[in-house]
């Protein structure tokens, strides 16, 4: 009996801990500042084992069951712990107030634990002994919980699986337990039972926990998801309310088809009307054909060419009934030609010059994006652009990543590019910016713009070329494929905001 | 020879490696690094072997050539366009090998190409003149600014990120350790890199640089010569520097740079990595490096335009013989599996000293050579780890490996979940023979254990992100700069050409395998062969 039950301390702790660690990581996955966090978690853990133990002294009869009884919550409790926590996240309040309850019920359960098996063993030992051997194998017990955590249970097991584990081991060892002592203890038949039903249904996430996270990826995005794919390259997820549908790549919102047209008008007109008589076009990025949908409503337009990383968002826009609505299908027109290929990669190679090229890229926000940012995509760039041609730069935001925003038309200047800035309110998405680059300086602010469109026209386009003080020029340095300066600008200035 | 102290150690920590790694295979224990598919490619293992056993059959036939440069390393190539730019085209090039290229050599598969070997080149010092115009040639420099700086291409400039460490259970920015390091390891640390600053800065009291590439434009100053005489290890305890921290990473740039260890690289080559470094460019910081994805194989191609149709791979020269004021040499070819000979007026052996002492058969006992485990990893999905992301090189505190390469990174292409990367392995214990006979012994599969568990000691999961391994043990990859190697007697002996017919052009003559001094040796031993033909 004795050894059982100082192993029984010892599954105690280490799960203990273990559901601590997972708290502490969960929270500071979700919410950030990790020092916080985990320091929150941790005085909240202990404390509440302080009150378990105070609670101990209420428990007078039948200590083992009891013991057994609290072992059996303590696996349900934190076995579910993480899953709770990320299936709560988007949707409660205060996120904060959850966690720190599951932290606290976890550690009054487990404070509870100590003092009843004390009071279990005491006629056993000497009080000597006893004090020794339990709280012997509690520090063991922890001292494995921290080393196997970080190295072994979060890279190869992730967060949910292991809390369903640590919740299984725990019922076993109460169920094992249970059955040791089945004539000591009353009701151990209820119990073995509870104890059982207790580790299927923490089986039954263990397994699933893939399914699992799919439900809270579900649950990170505002509206439901009606689309999901992870494609070689992203990771594409559309979502939908009644007002409208929106795209995100990788976590990260492409636009809303309640204020898109905000955006699309004003990557393409500014410069594209005012170009007297524009044939070849080429769009690098825009798989969405958003871009495109401008760019044919001007009839001298004879052909464009569209370069897309991922042929399964292209295919995506080109065949789906919602989305070409939006698009008014225009990958379907006789003038657009798509390529799937890198756009670096491509515009190396090509010959042909282009009067009109937009460039809609994801935001600098990594190595691999921030090199079609660089001075040497520029210099090719500037290769392709006709004489008299002008391309469009979608510039990330100048009132968020200021610095990030005025790199790129540092940027685009050190490739021999003239550049005119601008930028927009793009509800969804806040202040946008954009940069025009052509290779004279003659740019004028165009009369005429096509039929239809409901935000740009000639007063609104002198205004956007207006920059206010904060949103205003600041020196930055050249963004070069050898620094990357522009990543590490994008990353603190949008580490800032969120 | 120093170092029979350590030798005891590494040995049986290489035995350990080995046999635990077997041991684990033994008992069952499957890890999936075992069903990883790949090649295993030793090259020019079978013909070297060939030409130290000395059995090929007899000459049925006899060329005349007036020049004959054997071996087609860097050294070889570099002689090779040095005799074209000054109008000597008539000459033959014979290459053991089936590729040119010597330790710059490449190879490709359906993701990239990638490195078997060296895989950069530093800035060049200003006043290399002569590489400075092969870069040209290469369309590596582009131009010079008005300050007389080189502007390089920036497709070759090392992308970032650049570098990161992985220690303590982090992936920290730059390779010199910094992460949950104590405050004394890292002032001795920074103590370290004042010295080496002012060791870059230093003339020798005849007004050259104490440390200078190529190693025979340095100082003769005896008081900076005399670091040759002592170990790196000797040197870190002249100052009281203990800092495990500080250790390894010297250890980690003798292994890099020379395939030795730090208790057998002699202080001054240690130095020389750090101090011999100056060069500078008008788009790059300075310690930039250039590099390919292909690696040197880019340097290379450029180099050996020069020698086309003249170069005949899979030929052995086995032995070479002075007679009348001429050079004979027997050769073998491989493909046809014949021998002949060439008389030649003029011959430059462009090969390690170690091949040089069979062909001519001398005793050369005083030059060594590390072996090197290559591999190139096809990946998908890798995993990132904490910290900094994946960059061009990867080094795990720690590892007796280097850690590994991105062949990718320098691709411009942006996204691709398929990688290869390079993975770079020396052996740089007091035996290299010993090391050579047990990876002599060892299989694909034993190998790839070896080196999944170096990568696991970073990345616990990387066995399931390989799809492909092959690998390449070079036998001598390097020359080892143990003490007295660099500034000795033997080096400016073995330089020396025989008979006014004999040149000799190899990195070993320089004592340090790094593509510069390769380049200027060949230079060297052709300037020469032509001044002797005058």
């Amino acid at each position: 009996m004795k050894l059982l039950l100082l192993i029984s301390v010892f599954v105690v702790a280490t799960c203990g801990l273990i559901y601590e660690l997972v708290a502490g990581t969960l929270a500071s996955y979700l919410l950030g500042d990790s020092v916080t966090q985990f320091s929150i978690i941790i005085g909240v853990y202990l404390f509440s084992m302080g009150i378990g133990s105070w609670l101990s002294r209420f428990f007078e009869r039948n200590l083992l069951g009891w013991f057994i009884q609290v072992e059996i919550l303590v696996g349900a409790v934190g076995g579910v712990s993480s899953t709770l926590l990320f299936l709560l996240f988007p949707y409660a309040e205060s996120f904060r107030v959850i966690l720190y309850l599951l932290v606290g019920l976890t550690g009054t359960l487990v404070g509870l634990e100590i003092p009843l098996l004390l009071r279990i063993l005491k006629d056993r030992y000497e009080f000597r002994d006893l004090v020794s051997r339990v709280f012997t194998f509690d520090y063991i017990g922890a001292l494995l919980a921290s080393v196997i955590f970080p190295l072994i249970l979060v890279p190869f097991l992730g967060l949910i699986r292991t809390s369903f584990l640590f919740g299984i081991l725990n019922v076993l060892v109460a169920l094992l337990i249970c059955f040791r002592f089945a004539e000591d203890i009353p009701w151990s038949k209820y119990l073995k039972t509870f104890a059982i039903l207790t580790i299927a249904g923490l089986l039954i996430g263990f397994v699933s926990a893939d399914k699992l996270m799919r439900i809270s990826e579900n649950a990170t995005y505002p509206d439901k998801i009606i689309f999901a794919k992870s494609t070689p390259y992203q990771r594409l997820i559309l979502t939908k309310n009644d007002h409208e549908l929106r795209l995100y790549l990788n976590g990260n919102l492409q636009f809303s088809s309640a204020d898109e047209y905000r955006y699309h008008e004003a990557l393409i007109h500014p410069g594209l009307a005012a170009l007297p008589n524009p044939k070849n076009v080429l769009v690098l990025g825009g798989g969405d054909g958003l871009a495109l949908r401008e760019i044919l409503k001007y009839p001298s337009v004879t052909s464009i060419t569209l370069v897309d990383l991922d042929p399964e968002m292209t295919s995506l826009f080109t065949n789906n009934k919602m989305l070409t609505s939006l698009n008014q299908n225009s990958f379907k027109a006789k003038q657009v030609k798509v390529i799937n290929g890198d756009a670096f990669v491509w515009l190396k190679k090509e010959q042909k010059q282009y009067d009109f090229i937009a460039i809609d890229f994801p935001d600098p926000a990594n190595y691999s994006v921030g090199k079609l940012y660089t001075k040497t995509f520029y210099d090719v760039l500037y290769n392709v652009l006709s004489p008299d041609g002008i391309a469009v730069v979608q510039s990330t935001s100048p009132y968020f990543a200021r610095s990030s925003f005025w790199c790129i038309n540092r940027t685009l200047k050190e490739s021999g590019f003239t550049t005119i800035p601008y930028h927009v309110n793009v509800p969804s998405f806040g202040e946008w910016g954009y940069t025009l680059a052509m290779k004279k300086n003659n740019y004028r602010i165009p009369d005429k713009f096509p039929e239809g469109l409901r935000y740009i026209d000639k007063q609104e386009c002198a205004g956007i070329m207006k920059f206010p003080r904060d949103i205003g020029f600041i020196e930055t340095e050249v963004n070069r494929l050898n620094n990357q300066v522009l990543v590490h600008y994008f990353e603190n200035e949008w580490s800032a905001v969120q | 020879m120093s170092g029979q102290p350590f030798n005891k150690i590494t040995r049986r920590e290489f035995v350990g490696l080995t046999l635990g790694g077997l041991l684990l295979a033994a008992c069952g224990v499957k890890t999936t690094a075992a069903k990883i598919p790949g090649k295993l490619i030793t090259p020019g293992a079978e013909l070297g072997h060939l030409l130290r056993d000395n059995k090929f059959p007899a000459p049925i036939r006899t060329e005349h050539h007036p020049v004959v440069v054997i071996g087609g390393g860097i050294s070889g190539l570099s002689a090779c366009r040095q005799l074209t730019l000054n109008g000597l085209n008539d000459f033959v090039l014979l290459e053991l090998g089936e590729e040119l290229g010597g330790n710059s050599v490449s190879g490709k598969n359906d993701i990239c190409e990638f490195p078997w070997a060296a895989h950069y080149l530093p800035l060049p010092n200003a006043g290399l003149q002569a590489l400075n115009t092969f870069l040209e040639e290469a369309e590596v420099i582009k131009g010079y600014d008005a300050n007389g700086l080189p502007i390089i291409e920036e497709t070759y400039l090392c992308f970032a990120p650049h570098e990161r460490l992985f220690i303590n259970g982090i992936w920290q920015d730059d390779i010199v350790p910094e992460y949950g390091i104590p405050i004394a390891d890292r002032s001795e640390i920074a103590a370290f890199f004042k010295l080496i600053n002012s060791y870059r800065d230093k003339t020798g009291n005849d007004g050259k640089a104490a440390f200078a590439i190529p190693i025979d434009y340095s100082s003769a100053d005896e008081s900076i010569r005399a670091l040759d005489k002592i170990t790196m290890t000797e040197f870190l305890q002249q100052h009281n520097w203990t800092s495990p921290y500080l250790k390894w990473y010297l250890d980690y740039c003798c292994s890099d740079d020379y395939g030795t260890s730090v208790e057998l690289t002699s202080a001054w080559a240690g130095i020389h990595y750090f101090a011999s470094r100056r060069g500078a460019a008008a788009n790059a910081e300075p310690g930039t490096v250039l590099t390919w994805p292909e690696g040197n194989a880019f340097l290379t191609n450029k180099l050996k335009a020069h020698s086309e149709n003249k170069s005949r791979k899979g030929h052995v020269a086995f032995k070479i013989n002075q007679q009348n004021g001429n050079v004979s040499i027997s050769c073998y070819d491989s493909l046809k599996k014949e021998s002949y000979t060439i008389i030649a007026d003029r011959i430059i052996c462009a090969v390690p000293q170690f091949v040089r002492g069979r062909l001519l058969q001398q005793t050369i006992s005083e030059v060594s050579y590390s072996p090197w485990v290559v591999a190139n990893l096809s990946v998908s999905d890798w995993p990132e780890g904490n910290g900094k992301t994946l960059s061009w090189d990867n080094v795990i505190y720690g590892s007796k490996s280097l850690g590994y390469v991105d062949a990718s990174h320098q691709l411009i292409r942006s996204s691709e979940k398929k990688k290869v990367l390079t993975f770079y392995f020396p052996f740089t214990g007091a035996s290299p023979s010993e090391a050579r006979t047990l990876l002599r012994a060892m299989d694909h599969e034993q190998l790839t254990k070896l080196i999944v568990d170096e990568l696991c000691k970073a990345h616990p999961t990387a066995a399931a992100s390989i799809t492909n391994i092959d690998i390449r043990v070079w036998g001598h990859a390097m020359v080892r700069p143990t003490k007295n190697y660099i500034w000795g007697d033997e080096r400016q002996k073995l330089k020396a050409p025989v008979n006014g017919t004999i040149f000799f052009a190899h990195s070993d003559l320089a004592g340090v395998s790094i593509f510069e001094e390769a380049f200027y040796q060949g230079l060297r031993a052709a300037d020469e062969l032509l001044e002797s033909l005058k």
